[in-house]
C-alpha cells in the first residue's frame, strides 16, 4: 500500500479495473477512443476536472502513436488502483519506435523530470513550436503540466512504452 | 466596420465561425479541436490575422463555450497566432479574449501557459 492507501498494481486485482487496447492509429478514430476513455475513467473518478486530465494524457499518447509508431500499433493500458483516500490512475502506451524516437522521448521526459519549474519549460516549449510546421513536441509536456501526470518510459528492444501516472481523489469504486 | 469575406470553418467534429460585432470580432470555436483540424485551422488563423489586422481591429473575442477538447497540435496552432501577434510593434497588435466556460474547467489551465508566454496580447476570462 502506498501513502495514499492505493493498492500495488499485483495485489488485489479485482480491485484494479483496467481497460486495454489494441489500437492500429488513425487520426479519424481518436474522438472516439478519446470518448470510451472518458468514460472508462468517469466510471472511477468523480471529479470531471480529474478525469478530463485522464483523458488528456490518453489522447496526447494516442497522438503520439499515431506520430511515431513504427508499425501503426499501440498497446495503451489505463489502469485504475483504488486505494481509501486516493486513486492511482496508470496509463501506458506501448508501441515500435525508431531509435530517434526513442532518443527524443527519453530526452523529452528526463528534461521534463528534471525541471524545477515544469510550467516555465512547458512556456519555452511553446516558444519553441511556433517555428515547426509540423509536429507541436508538446504532447509529453502537456501531459506532464496540465494533466499532472509523471512521466516515465521503458525501452525494451525496438519496443518503446511510455507511462503517465497521476492520483485523483478517491472516486467511491466499491 | 465591413462585414468579414472569411467563411465558417466546417470540418468534421469541429468549426470555427466569424462575426463581426461593434468594433471587435469574434470567433466562436465548437466541438473538438483535434489533430485532424490542427493544419487547417493554423491556416484559418493566418487568413482570419489578416483580415484583423486590414480591418484596423484592436481585438478578437474568441468564444470557447462550446469547444470539449483541444489537441496539443491545435494548441499549438492558437499558440503560433498569438505569438505572431505579440511578435509585432505595440501599433500593429490587436488583443486575443479568450471567454472560457466555467463548466471547462480545462480551458482557463490550458491557455494559462498561452497568456504566459504572450501577456501583452492575451486575455483570458
Amino acid at each position: 500500500m502506498d501513502e495514499f492507501g492505493a493498492d500495488p498494481p499485483d495485489r488485489d486485482s479485482y480491485r484494479t479495473p483496467t481497460l486495454a487496447i489494441q489500437f492500429q492509429p488513425h487520426p479519424g478514430l481518436l474522438t472516439q477512443t478519446r470518448e470510451f476513455v472518458r468514460s472508462f475513467c468517469g466510471t472511477f473518478v468523480r471529479d470531471p476536472d480529474a478525469v478530463y486530465r485522464l483523458t488528456i494524457a490518453a489522447h496526447e499518447l494516442l497522438e503520439n502513436s499515431i506520430k511515431y509508431s513504427s508499425d501503426g500499433t499501440t498497446n495503451m493500458t489505463i489502469e485504475c488502483h483504488t486505494g481509501e483516500r486516493k486513486s492511482r490512475i496508470s496509463i501506458r502506451a506501448e508501441n515500435r519506435a525508431t531509435p530517434e524516437r526513442v532518443r527524443a522521448v527519453r530526452d523529452a521526459i528526463e528534461t521534463l523530470r528534471d525541471a524545477d519549474d515544469p510550467f516555465q519549460l512547458y512556456c519555452d516549449l511553446i516558444k519553441a513550436s511556433v517555428d515547426r510546421n509540423a509536429h507541436s513536441g508538446l504532447g509529453l509536456a502537456r501531459i506532464c503540466v496540465e494533466a499532472a501526470c509523471a512521466l516515465d518510459y521503458r525501452v525494451t528492444g525496438d519496443q518503446l512504452a511510455i507511462f503517465a501516472e497521476t492520483y485523483v481523489d478517491h472516486g467511491g469504486l466499491e | 466596420m465591413n462585414s468579414l469575406t472569411l467563411a465558417p470553418l466546417t470540418l468534421a467534429g469541429f468549426e470555427a465561425v466569424p462575426s463581426v460585432k461593434d468594433a471587435t470580432i469574434e470567433l466562436a470555436l465548437r466541438g473538438n479541436a483535434d489533430m485532424t483540424v490542427s493544419a487547417t485551422l493554423g491556416k484559418y488563423l493566418k487568413e482570419l490575422d489578416a483580415q484583423t489586422r486590414h480591418k484596423g481591429v484592436r481585438a478578437v473575442h474568441v468564444k470557447l463555450g462550446d469547444l470539449y477538447f483541444l489537441s496539443s497540435s491545435c494548441f499549438q496552432a492558437i499558440a503560433a497566432w498569438v505569438l505572431s501577434i505579440a511578435g509585432r510593434a505595440p501599433e500593429d497588435r490587436y488583443t486575443v479574449h479568450f471567454e472560457t466556460h466555467a463548466a471547462q474547467g480545462w480551458q482557463k489551465r490550458s491557455l494559462e501557459a498561452i497568456r504566459r508566454v504572450a501577456p501583452a496580447v492575451t486575455v483570458v476570462s
